[in-house]
């Protein structure tokens, strides 16, 4: 959404923003006017490893200022993000939601492979992990004491299973490397580029690895 | 040879890796009178991913070598808002917050050596290949805001 924003593009590939040019840590974000800056890398605290700090069922509306704001704002280079929360009201409201995104529809990442030792030989073996989310929760509102208190809560919760894929950075790795140290003579260096790949997989090396 | 070969497939492989996350903000707002509104916010977070350090789908590192990876986050907000005049207003806040995050290292895998400080196994690379015992980068102790 922050995006949408002229001006505001996406700084790196890990979540960060760029308001103008200006470094995606030159940023300030508050919710409800409060700081929610991680003060060493000034990022949304929790930095880029959690999803977010604050649910997006609590939020009522951001607002995105990226140049010229008021001295309200500042502490910061680019821009200002800030985050209204929810308030309950008179009237008892309240909203649940359920997301699921599941690899199960998805295809195999091409470059997912397991070694196993089949009959003494190792084989690299095609592998797909699974990698599923689950993120719920709700909210509800409403009055403590009619046009005087009002109370407001949000629940939150993700679930993720993703397992790995320890590899090595040739699929036939360790094939080669078999390969090559039943034909070396006693004492000899391997070269593992020089020793011959396992049929099908030259060639093919795992997550950006050449 | 062999032996050596079947170690280090024995160290790579699926590696069991979840990220959960839990959130929940209480809030409540108080009409003192007129021109006086209360609100108290609490935000609370935690996050907690076993070998969740790196995340990528693929790695070129041991089922030991991810790192598990967790963050606590817990900040609390009070307002007042006062209306002074027909053309004058006043918000006085005041917080208390901490961003509580920490990387720490896997156990060592069966036959891996156990010299490292803590008992865990040496940070190992294998040129151009493979790398296996405690990330150079860890431990990451809490880093506190």
């Amino acid at each position: 959404m922050r995006c949408s924003t002229p001006g505001a593009v996406p700084d790196g590939t890990f979540g960060l923003i760029s308001f103008r040019g200006i470094s995606g840590l030159l940023n300030n974000n508050t919710i409800d006017g409060g700081d929610n800056n991680q003060a060493f890398f000034a990022e949304e605290r929790g930095r880029t490893r959690i999803s977010y700090s604050i649910s997006q069922s609590a939020i009522r509306e951001f607002q995105v200022n990226t140049s010229s704001y008021s001295a309200e704002y500042g502490r910061s280079a680019g821009g200002v993000v800030n985050a209204i929360t929810k308030s309950g009201t008179n009237e008892f409201h309240g909203d649940a939601f359920y997301f699921q995104r599941n690899n199960k529809w998805g295809a195999r990442n091409p470059r997912s492979f397991v070694t196993q030792n089949v009959g003494g030989v190792f084989t690299p073996v095609a592998f797909k992990p699974e990698d599923v989310r689950h993120q719920f929760g709700g909210t509800i509102g409403g009055p403590i004491v009619h046009d005087k208190a009002f109370f407001f809560f949000s629940y939150d919760e993700q679930r993720r299973n993703f397992p790995g894929v320890s590899t090595f950075t040739a699929l036939d790795f360790l094939n080669r490397a078999d390969t090559c140290a039943l034909t070396a003579a006693a004492g000899a260096a391997i070269t593992l580029a020089t020793c011959p790949a396992y049929p099908g997989t030259a060639g093919r090396q795992p997550h950006g690895i050449h | 040879m062999t032996n050596a070969l079947n170690f280090l497939n024995g160290i790579s492989g699926e590696v069991p890796r979840t990220g959960n996350q839990r959130l929940f903000l209480p809030k409540v707002d108080w009409n003192i009178n007129d021109t006086n509104t209360f609100t108290a916010t609490y935000n609370h977070l935690r996050w907690n991913s076993p070998a969740g350090v790196q995340t990528q789908a693929i790695n070129t590192r041991a089922r030991d070598n991810f790192g598990d990876d967790g963050v606590n986050i817990d900040s609390l907000n009070l307002r007042l808002a006062s209306t002074i005049s027909s053309t004058l207003i006043n918000e006085f806040r005041y917080q208390w917050g901490r961003d509580n995050e920490f990387q720490i290292s896997q156990p060592p895998l069966p036959g891996e050596p156990t010299n490292s400080v803590g008992g865990r196994s040496p940070q190992t690379f294998i040129t151009n290949g493979f790398s296996f015992g405690i990330p150079e980068f860890l431990e990451r102790a809490v880093i506190s805001e």
